[in-house]
């Protein structure tokens, strides 16, 4: 099925984005304990949230169910990229390698952008119900 | 599906099933039940909450303060969240049994449209504040001024109907919750580790028992009315096993997390604080943007209230109550600008207002139809041509007499507790010994009709 191969490759993207944030995390340790921690927290909690879509969606043939289950798993990525955005830049979590911060900011915005398309996108295209 | 449609005999003439029992069609998961309770629960109010705790409290107090009074409020929507996964009707609904018909409307808007009226014009001040810290010194973002155009602007977007707003609610749940997890970092950077912060003296001690009354206060109303959200519940446990678990485990990390803020920083203002331990401009736009939606849901339900039984346009009600609840904003911004204490007043008075209500309800459903011999997934199956008094003044005095002994004539125990205590007691004793001397607990007749009304 088509859309399920998007869902895949898109969710596979997202879980890259969530490995980039998790080595971020590992650069920024060392020089703000603090940092890392809400970089690992945000990345692990992606990772997680977008992989478990795989197991659920393999043994769906329902296009409508196939969608539903994609916007739920997109939301968790989406709710979690807004909130990098919001908390990344904060002078609490400043590095003295700026581009870290930003590295992570863009990662987070990435992961909006695209999530916000995935749910448009299974809405519009299998009639999902956008708050599941 | 047909088959389910068949045995469903209502017309939901006003929307959302606000009067008539969820389909079984309609009925969702247990996560996303924990989903909804949390974006409720998650908000910059509770954080605010939190804050309160963390000017009156240690911090292991405060620990404690929010454990009791989360398991009051746990035990509370515990007992009312199956009412609405058997009955699968609203609070509204729901409060008829124990009420009467005019009763569930009166209560109704007094446990859910009052409250949220009052918590649109908390949020507002709130709001005025946060904009005060975050744009020091400019005219427009006075508290006063600030409270007044954030005030409009919220009752423009709730008049105009704009749900959109409601999914920034749940879009903001681990925006929130890392903030709390922001203040336990904040605590052990400046507080000198954890040992260090459960040494920090709070700058206005207050008695366990009020501590526990505003935490209570803070969230009574939800406990009420968790059938509004539970009656979606694909299983009768659901609902109050997503309450529980929200509130035991989220609910007491975040007022511990905003407590530890403020003492470290000494700072009731809580948007203060945080712009001072640098959480950056992108998190208090967040938190603006989450203050908006909610208080957008708060104005809605208000009206939503008063609709049930008011026949004016449901947009008429939201600028009525809305521009009632702006102006009383504007008045707390001007008498007190950004001090805490019409906030702890509004969580007390909550807190002794609502949890008799409460208690009646729960009385009814789970010891007087119990009493009455009543399996338990019979109670409050509503139907069409289901009668129903007018009144159940039994329901009227336990409420009235459990409030009003429990806030002010006992002196000794929790609070809300005794008020919740009475509330359960008064019912069941009067509605035991009326039925046994024969005496009517119902004053005049209502009939429902198909559309739940």
């Amino acid at each position: 099925m088509k859309f399920k191969r998007y869902v895949k490759i898109s969710s596979g993207i997202v879980i890259i984005l969530a490995v980039v944030l998790i080595i971020l995390a590992s650069a920024a340790w060392s020089q703000n304990i603090f940092t890392g921690i809400i970089y690992l927290a945000i990345g692990l909690i992606q990772l997680v949230g977008v992989a478990l879509v795989y197991p659920r969606i393999n043994k769906e043939e329902d296009l409508w169910e196939m969608g539903n289950k994609s916007v739920q798993h997109n939301w968790i990525a989406l709710s979690l990229g807004l909130t990098g955005c919001a908390m990344f830049l904060a002078p609490f979590f400043a590095v003295a390698s700026t581009s870290i911060p930003i590295a992570a900011f863009t990662v987070c915005l990435i992961t909006l952008l695209l999530t916000i398309f995935n749910i448009y996108k299974a809405v519009r295209e299998t009639k999902a119900r956008l708050i599941v | 599906m047909s088959k389910i449609r068949e045995a469903w005999p209502w017309v939901d003439k006003f929307g959302d099933y606000a009067l008539v029992p969820v389909p079984k069609n309609e009925t969702r998961s247990l996560l996303t039940m924990f989903y909804t309770y949390t974006g409720v629960l998650c908000c910059i109010a509770a954080l605010w909450g939190g804050s309160v705790l963390g000017t009156q409290f240690y911090l292991k107090d405060a620990i404690w303060v929010a454990v009791v009074g989360s398991a009051i409020l746990a035990v509370l929507g515990g007992l009312t969240a199956p009412i609405g996964g058997i009955s699968r009707c609203s609070t509204y609904v729901n409060l008829r049994p124990s009420f009467g018909n005019v009763g569930s409307q009166i209560w109704g808007t007094i446990v859910s449209g009052i409250p949220a009226l009052g918590w649109f014009t908390v949020q507002t001040w709130l709001f005025g504040i946060i904009v005060s810290t975050l744009f020091p010194g400019a005219w427009w973002s006075s508290v006063f001024v600030a409270s007044i155009w954030g005030g409009i602007l919220m009752l423009v977007t709730a008049y105009i109907g704009f749900r959109g707003l409601a999914f920034f609610s749940y879009l903001a749940v681990p925006f929130f919750m890392l903030l709390a997890g922001f203040g336990v970092m904040i605590g052990v950077q400046q507080g000198g580790g954890f040992a260090g912060l459960f040494g920090i003296a709070p700058v206005n001690p207050a008695p366990f028992g009020v501590g526990v009354t505003e935490v209570v206060g803070m969230y009574v109303v939800g406990a009420i009315i968790t059938a509004d959200i539970c009656r979606f519940a694909k299983k009768i446990w659901h609902g109050a096993a997503a309450w529980v678990i929200q509130l035991m485990i989220l609910q007491v990390y975040m007022l511990t997390g905003a407590a530890i803020i403020t003492l470290v920083t000494g700072e009731a203002n809580i948007a203060g604080a945080l712009l001072a331990a640098g959480a950056g401009a992108g998190a208090f736009l967040m938190a603006i943007l989450g203050q908006w939606s909610t208080n957008d849901s708060n104005i809605y339900s208000t009206s939503l209230a008063i609709n049930l039984w008011a026949p004016i346009k449901r947009k008429y009600i939201v600028l009525i109550a809305g521009g009632i609840g702006v102006a009383l904003a504007a008045v707390i911004a001007r008498v007190w600008g950004s001090a805490m204490e019409p906030f702890q007043a509004f969580m007390v008075m909550l807190g002794t207002f609502l949890p008799a209500a409460g208690g009646v309800l729960i009385a009814d459903f789970w010891l007087y139809r119990w009493y009455k011999g009543e399996p338990l997934r019979q109670r409050y199956q509503f139907q069409p041509g289901m009668k129903f008094g007018k009144v159940n003044w039994v329901g009227w005095v336990s409420a009235i007499v459990g409030t009003l002994v429990g806030g002010w004539v006992i002196k000794v125990g929790i609070l809300p507790l005794n008020c919740l205590i009475l509330g359960v007691v008064l019912y069941i004793v009067i509605t035991i010994v009326c039925d046994k001397t024969g005496v009517k607990i119902e004053l005049g007749e209502h009939i429902i009709d198909k559309t739940g009304a």
